[in-house]
């Protein structure tokens, strides 16, 4: 049996277009200081550092563990990077958790970050290889073409991706860590704002942000009572190709199939009733809908029902992405991090102004490549 | 602890440039021979982690076309690093202590061919103070060679003794890219390339794959005549202010060896991740290994040089001599970062009587 | 297959960077457009230059600069024959660890002789300046002997 681990400690910073106030050191530094903070602990009690980012392309940092030693004070200590893609900061959330679950480690630190004004970011997506075929195409239009299909397939009305964009955004205006702070949003404003790629307009996606996030993980032995653990119930990872014959992008096999055994490995027989909410990775409106059918929340096809009731809202059945989730901020690297730790932060009642009242048990989820890496946890206010 | 040990291990030949086949094509051999060695499926394997680096490619998400080499269809429990894939290793060891799983494929890449790996190497660097001035990886390690010199450490004569066993060992290695017989005399007599380093003492531009599959004892014993069993792993990294570490020392080794209780084994065997011929001198003091331990069979890196997954290579070829029953107890070591910066130790061991 | 049915194509990539440098970085690259080298006070009172921003030892957050001189002494050097397109001196040189007067450590920079022999242990060395400095660790173009 694997030992059971705990988030005890998160911490974040104020995620924005253009951090210039530190260097990369420094803004993964505050992040970690703040996890730190949170978990009672000092450097000398870590035992291990886990670093996750998105490409090193980014900030033109190759392997930048290698440089942010220091500022994670991980001299003489193990440092391990992690790098799936978008989905990498939940991954690293989960290899960090493994840490604990082997039996070998204590207490380690997982840091993920991006400082994404280092340079632009859909230039480094979109490299000109010889030979291969250009998609200078962003993220966004990328994986419009799915949300596209997914409205056609279902024939899903025009305002879902616009309540997803409004309520995530009324979201982040409780959450003092978001990037994105739009008071006045509305149906109406993110109708009008630009459209980027039909049915996909400028509000409907995610910024590109600076922002770091760190998790502190023990080990049951070494919860102290003031910690407020949130207990690691399951972990699940599943990768596939980007194509194959046969694949639906809009359904993908590896999201369901890892949505399965998060929930069997937690003893969860029904999600949608037994779990009280969900940070999901939702960079693009539309992903909401999507994901929650993927994730085996909703029937195929009904998925925007849910969204359409506002059974996601914060005040809803099943909030989604209480803290205004990637649409309100997105440090990639962070991001999917920054999900599995506002998961536990629910269930450790310590989300604040968007605490979902009496949260026991929450799902923390990520993706990446194109819609083919997903990595998802259950962390829950008890032991399982 | 779970026992786990190394029970397939496969790599490309080591060649300076790979030509048209790319990266995929290059896993894919190592992925099938690991497998067709135990007779196994990719269905059979529990977890899946790899080990590349986007800037030998010089694109981003290498590793997203490298799952087109493993069979990822239905979806697989799959991870990868930015790292050489001995830390694939280790986090695949991890999923296999929580028992999340029981077999488990590494695999790591690199082709260093297409770009100036010297060049290249030098973002790894702190981007601010020293990046900027490019210092490139084989003028640092020339540093550190120039400082053991200093110190009466080292001499180019002990540094040419390396390259000469290393080239001698790699002649029974089939995928070696060096090898042959020279003498001491003939090796200082090459020009210096930069100073006191020979273009000998480098490990050379290389591009290639390899795979490992790992295993717990229960499957490993029904699937391998002679598997090597990881006994003791730990891995730790030391300062990125480069001004600040003395460079002919290496706490990090140290530490490890502590950790891992090295003085209490028996070592018949090393693979010293060396990617210069000073850092195996270096190593072999910080090791404390005595002259009994047979030093890099399999050539070392300084014989071919698979960029991200040398330090796999290492822990692979040590199971080589362990499975041929040439080798009881072996050390294993990689390394990340100029000079030696991050080390990782692993013992083996055989544990047929 | 031969070489010449092997299609190839040049791929040069190139991204440009702009960096934000935080209060430790920041200050030292400000002070050498004032032709000044700082260096930071670690935990254990050694002068750590160029300042580092966490203690190497302790981890600690340092804050207390200290000014160093532009001359001092390689404690270590290498010679470059073939200087590669990047490097700082398109010809011959050396690069050398040299630690500043009033520094404990060792600053990894360039220096312009004419031949290598020039090059010694403890010998003494002054940072030449590019003029204007822009806030750069190349307005220290290199260092020369004294």
């Amino acid at each position: 049996m694997s030992e059971l681990a705990a988030v005890v400690g998160m911490g974040q910073t104020k995620h924005s277009s253009k951090n210039g106030e530190v260097s990369i050191a420094g803004l993964v530094r505050e992040s970690a200081e703040k996890a730190l903070l949170d978990a009672e602990l000092e450097w000398e009690d870590i035992d291990a550092v886990i670093l996750g980012k998105a490409p090193d392309m980014f900030e033109g940092v190759m392997m930048p563990e290698l440089y942010l030693t220091d500022a994670l004070v991980a001299n003489n200590k193990p440092i391990l990077r992690v790098h799936t893609a978008g989905s990498v900061g939940g991954s690293t959330g989960i290899v960090a958790a493994s840490y604990i679950q082997s039996g070998m480690f204590e207490r380690v630190l997982v840091s993920t970050f991006e400082k994404q004004s280092e340079s632009n970011a859909m230039w480094a997506l979109s490299t000109t290889v010889p030979y291969a075929p250009l998609i200078n195409a962003g993220a966004g239009g990328y994986f419009t073409p799915y949300m596209r299909e997914y409205k056609r397939r279902f024939n899903v009305p025009e305002h879902i991706g616009r309540i997803v964009a409004v309520k995530d955004r009324l979201n982040a205006l409780k959450n003092p860590y978001a990037h994105l702070h739009i008071p006045d949003i509305n149906l109406e404003m993110v109708e009008k704002s630009p459209m980027l790629w039909d049915p996909l307009t400028f509000l409907e996606s995610c910024p590109s942000s600076d922002g770091a996030c760190s998790l502190v993980i023990s080990s049951e032995r070494s919860v102290t009572d003031n910690q407020l653990p949130a207990w690691i119930h399951s972990t699940s990872m599943r990768s596939e190709p980007t194509m194959y014959a046969g694949r639906d992008a809009v359904n993908p096999q590896a999201g369901s199939e890892c949505a399965k055994d998060v929930y069997k490995k937690a003893g969860i027989k029904d999600p949608i009733k037994e779990i009280d909410c969900a940070e999901i990775y939702v960079p693009f409106s539309w992903y909401e809908p999507m994901w929650l059918e993927n994730l085996l929340l909703a029937d195929i096809g009904q998925g925007w029902l849910m969204t359409e009731k506002g059974h996601t809202s914060l005040e809803g059945k099943f909030p989604v992405n209480m803290s205004g989730g990637v649409l309100s901020s997105n440090p990639i690297g962070a991001s999917g991090l920054l999900r599995f730790g506002e998961a536990a932060q629910q269930v450790r009642n310590k989300a604040g102004e968007y605490q979902v009242q009496g949260a026991k048990l929450a799902l923390g989820h990520a993706f990446g490549g194109g819609a083919q890496f997903f990595a998802m946890w259950i962390v829950g206010a008890n032991k399982p | 602890m779970r026992e786990v040990a190394v029970i397939a291990y496969a790599q490309t030949p080591m060649t300076r440039d790979a030509g048209a086949q790319n990266e995929v094509e290059l896993i894919m051999q190592v992925v099938h021979q690991a497998l067709d060695e135990v007779k196994l499926n990719q269905t059979d394997i529990d977890f899946t982690c790899s080990g590349s680096c986007d800037y030998l490619q010089g694109v981003t998400f290498a590793f997203v076309d490298g799952l087109n080499a493993v069979s990822s269809v239905p979806p697989i429990n799959e991870s990868h690093v930015e790292m050489d894939a001995a830390w694939a290793l280790y986090e695949s060891w991890l999923k296999i202590q929580m028992e999340e799983a029981d077999v488990a494929l590494v695999y790591g890449f690199g082709k260093s061919s297409p770009g100036e790996l010297r060049s290249i190497m030098t973002l790894q660097l702190d981007p601010y103070y020293l990046a900027p001035l490019w210092p490139d990886s084989v003028s640092l390690a020339a540093l550190q060679a120039k400082a053991m010199i200093d110190n009466k450490m080292i001499t180019e004569e002990s540094m040419a003794k390396v390259v000469k066993r290393s080239r001698k060992n790699a002649k029974s290695n089939p995928n070696s890219q060096l090898s042959g017989d020279f003498s001491i005399g003939d090796l200082l007599s090459e020009p210096i390339f930069v100073s006191p380093l020979r273009k000998h003492d480098c490990s050379p531009i290389t591009d290639g794959a390899s795979a490992i599959i790992l295993a717990t004892k229960e499957k490993a014993l029904s699937l391998c005549r002679n598997p090597a069993f990881i006994t003791s792993i730990d891995h730790r990294v030391e300062t990125a202010q480069f001004g600040y570490r003395n460079l002919t020392s290496s706490p990090s080794i140290q530490k490890s060896s502590e950790v891992i209780n090295l003085s209490d084994y028996s070592i018949d065997a090393a693979e010293l991740h060396a990617p210069f011929s000073h850092q195996e001198l270096l190593l072999i003091k910080e090791l404390q290994l005595n002259e009994e331990v047979s030093i890099n069979k399999s050539g070392g890196v300084l014989a071919g040089n698979i960029m991200m997954s040398a330090g796999l290579d290492r822990i692979g070829s040590m199971f080589n001599l362990i499975k041929s029953g040439k080798v009881r107890t072996g050390l294993a070591h990689a390394t990340s970062g100029p000079c030696l910066q991050q080390n990782m130790l692993i013992i083996m061991e055989s544990k047929n009587e | 297959m031969s070489d010449k049915e092997i299609l190839k194509a040049d791929f040069e990539l190139g991204f440009t960077y702009t960096r934000s440098t935080g209060p430790v970085i920041g200050h030292f690259l400000t002070e050498l457009q004032k032709c000044k080298i700082y260096g930071i006070k670690g935990s254990d009172g050694k002068v750590i230059v160029p300042p580092a921003e966490y203690d190497p030892v302790t981890g600690e957050t340092l804050k207390e600069f200290i000014e160093v001189s532009d001359i001092g002494k390689v404690k270590t050097w290498v010679w470059v024959n073939q200087p590669l397109e990047k490097h700082p001196i398109q010809a011959p040189f050396a690069w050398a660890l040299i630690q500043l007067e009033g520094a404990d450590t060792n600053f990894l920079h360039a220096v312009k002789v004419k031949k290598e022999k020039i090059m010694k242990n403890n010998m003494k060395v002054k940072a030449s300046w590019a003029l204007p400095p822009k806030g750069n660790i190349t307005d220290i173009k290199y260092f020369e002997p004294i």
